[in-house]
């Protein structure tokens, strides 16, 4: 287990060095002088090359990503160009909001997709599977931008449950905070839920088929007990994967239900910085989602060994 | 004891077919069998002839396109039309099964502890604590060494062997009075087929316990069993004592059958007897003996419907054949042992 904990840590490195060096060659790479774009044709050459040299741009593009990989390592992303704020700092005040909505939608998710998808399995071909089928179709056929705005106009204008936009931290009160969370991670979970039942419907559809079912069965044991017993943990492990994805998907990717429910997360930072040119920003930020993606993928593939023990094994072997 | 003893398994012109596209496949078509307590039934017959989907009706583990009528009696009760929870209820006290290949019948995530004491635990009302000192008995009753450490195991961390040995212990956990064993040595190595089929006869002989052996080999039946039924297509083509049945087979695809089961008094150059052609498609069976396309001794009587029925003989040895073997003709009596000893004794 450890050495296979090993192997995929070695691997996630490499991944990680690889996507952040594009991220940095991104600023190369991109057409026409980056300070030119950032000072406006009005400038003089001289604070041009000035900027370039401050950038670093002048230099061949290993040396600028090792300088930036030695800066980012000891947690230095640089200073926003527009702003003066440190990146990290940004990203790091930005992060709890989009880990919360990301970790929220993910548990809404999971908790309505696997009863659907096992209500629907019990019984193939019933009016229970039909309609959940049915329902996950809908749902994956929904946009983000066509479910917040619906949502918001139901339950917080019409049913006033939620409020219509805004955030609360946590740190002031987790209810408050909860309030306020919901109906963005709703938002983000529908097609997520989609997905997720749709994926383990199917692979508890062919898990069923299995000899060890049968056997179980034989034993006496109920429908609903084999099902949660013997059939889901054998079901579920594309869906972890998926789920990961997901994860690390929504750390960078809640950026339209951000912007509708106007909440102050790395979605809306990116696309604040994007609009603003503030290159630095993009980049410190993007990298920061390439890692956090990278490491999360990790666990999962690690989490494979505790869902399947012959994963354990064969790492080992 | 004045009363009669109620048959253990009472089958009753059981059909088991299943839908598909084409028309339904008639798996098993009109089949009567009854198994006495303690009594040990072989039910042989080629890969399609219906032995296995008859275990799986009894067992409740059709598919859902399968449909079914007749009676399936298990101790009185007809599991054909009694509710789920009374099936289940069955499932485990009364009668159990061993599966072919316990590779797969294990469930490779679930620990070989939960998959042996969760039938205890719900049948027979015992806490979790006691079903797992009840399991290392039954581990240490079926030769399974170190059966403390084994509740702890992965199914893919034990040998096919001893897979097999834990597939019976689970099958043994509520002291079932049938045992169905579909198979229960195919997937296995010779050398280890029969220790599982000599440990199937000692649990069963000590427990008291009825069985029904199936396999596709005669040879395997032969010594272990007090009757056996030989199925076709769907069809019982004969049935009796083990003994009459393979010393004077009345059947002609029974005769067919034990000809080309390899022996070792046979001399050396000659070519071993085969059955010529296929078994019927099971959508469009023939109208009367299903065997006639195949048999050399089958005429236009054959080809009436109803031809197929069972005619009692003595003993109890029935037969469907309109020209049968004529008594002591077909057999294989002369070296019985020799021929029929179990494959893995033949070949290792």
């Amino acid at each position: 287990m450890l050495l296979f904990a090993a192997n995929r840590v070695v691997r996630a490195l490499l991944v990680i060095l690889f996507a952040t060096f594009l991220v940095v060659a991104l600023l190369s790479i991109a057409p026409g002088s980056l300070a030119v774009t950032l000072l406006g044709d009005a400038a003089t050459p001289d604070a041009i090359a000035d900027l370039e040299a401050r950038l670093g741009l002048d230099e061949p593009l290993w040396e600028q990503y090792s300088s930036w990989l030695g800066d980012a390592v000891t947690g230095d992303l640089g200073t926003s160009l527009r702003t003066r704020q440190d990146v990290l700092d940004a990203v790091v005040e930005r992060l709890p909001v989009t880990l919360e909505l990301a970790l929220l939608a993910l548990v809404i998710a999971l908790l309505v997709a696997v009863p659907m998808a096992l209500l629907a399995a019990n019984r193939p071909g019933s009016l229970v599977d039909r309609v959940s089928t049915f329902l996950a179709s809908v749902g994956l056929a929904l946009p983000a931008f066509v479910v917040a705005p619906v949502l918001v106009y139901f339950l917080s204008l019409k049913a006033g449950l939620f409020p219509v936009a805004g955030w609360e931290r946590i740190g002031d009160g987790l209810g408050d905070n909860l309030h306020h969370a919901l109906l963005p991670a709703i938002g983000v979970a529908i097609p997520e839920i989609a997905a997720f039942q749709r994926l383990l419907r199917t692979d508890l559809d062919s898990t069923l088929h299995e000899d060890f079912i049968s056997a179980a069965r034989a034993r006496g044991m109920p429908s609903g007990y084999v099902l949660w017993r013997h059939a889901l943990r054998p079901s579920s492990f594309s869906l972890v994967t998926l789920a990961g994805i997901s994860f690390g998907r929504l750390l960078g990717g809640t950026v339209i239900v951000e912007a509708v429910f106007s909440l102050p997360g790395l979605g809306s930072l990116i696309a604040g910085s994007i609009s603003a040119r503030d290159v630095i920003m993009v980049q410190g930020a993007v990298a920061f989602i390439v890692v956090a993606y990278v490491v999360l993928n990790t666990l999962v593939d690690i989490g494979y060994g505790f869902l399947d023990p012959r994963v354990r094994r064969e790492a080992v072997r | 004891m004045t009363a009669p003893t109620r048959p253990l398994l009472q089958v009753e012109d059981l059909r088991t077919w299943i839908a598909t596209d084409s028309g339904p496949v008639r798996a098993v078509d009109g089949v009567s069998l009854t198994v006495a307590a303690g009594e040990a039934v072989g039910l042989v017959g080629e890969s399609g002839s219906g032995k296995s989907m008859l275990a799986r009706t009894v067992m409740g583990l059709l598919p859902d396109r399968a449909g079914t009528s007749g009676t399936v009696l298990l101790d009185g009760v007809d599991v054909l039309t009694a509710s789920t929870r009374v099936r289940q209820s069955l499932l485990g006290p009364k009668v159990a099964m061993v599966f072919q290949d316990a590779g797969r019948a294990l469930n490779p995530v679930v620990r070989i502890g939960r998959q042996i004491t969760e039938g205890m635990v719900r049948h027979l009302g015992i806490s979790r604590a006691e079903a797992r000192e009840r399991a290392v008995g039954l581990l240490t009753e079926v030769g399974v060494p170190d059966p403390r450490r084994r509740l702890a195991n992965y199914p893919f961390q034990l040998s096919g062997g001893m897979r097999q040995r834990i597939m019976i212990a689970i099958a043994l956990a509520c002291e079932p009075d049938l045992l169905i064993a579909d198979e229960p040595t195919t997937a296995l190595d010779v050398t280890v087929q029969r220790q599982i089929l000599d440990l199937l006869d000692r649990v069963r002989t000590t427990r008291g316990m009825g069985l029904v052996l199936i396999s596709h080999d005669l040879g395997l039946v032969a010594g272990r069993t007090d009757r056996v039924a030989v199925m076709y297509s769907g069809r019982m083509v004969e049935e009796g004592p083990t003994d009459a049945v393979f010393d004077s087979p009345r059947h002609r695809y029974t005769e067919a059958l034990l000809a080309s089961t390899p022996s070792l008094d046979a001399p050396r150059a000659r070519r071993m007897r085969v059955i010529e052609g296929a078994l019927p498609d099971p959508r469009r069976p023939p109208a009367g003996c299903r065997f006639a396309p195949r048999c050399a001794a089958a005429d236009a009587a054959c080809e009436v419907p109803g031809a197929d029925s069972l005619r009692d003989g003595v003993l109890g040895h029935r037969h469907a054949c309109v020209h049968p073997v004529p008594p002591g003709a077909g057999g294989v009596a002369a070296d019985r042992d020799a021929a029929l000893m179990p494959a893995d004794e033949t070949r290792s």
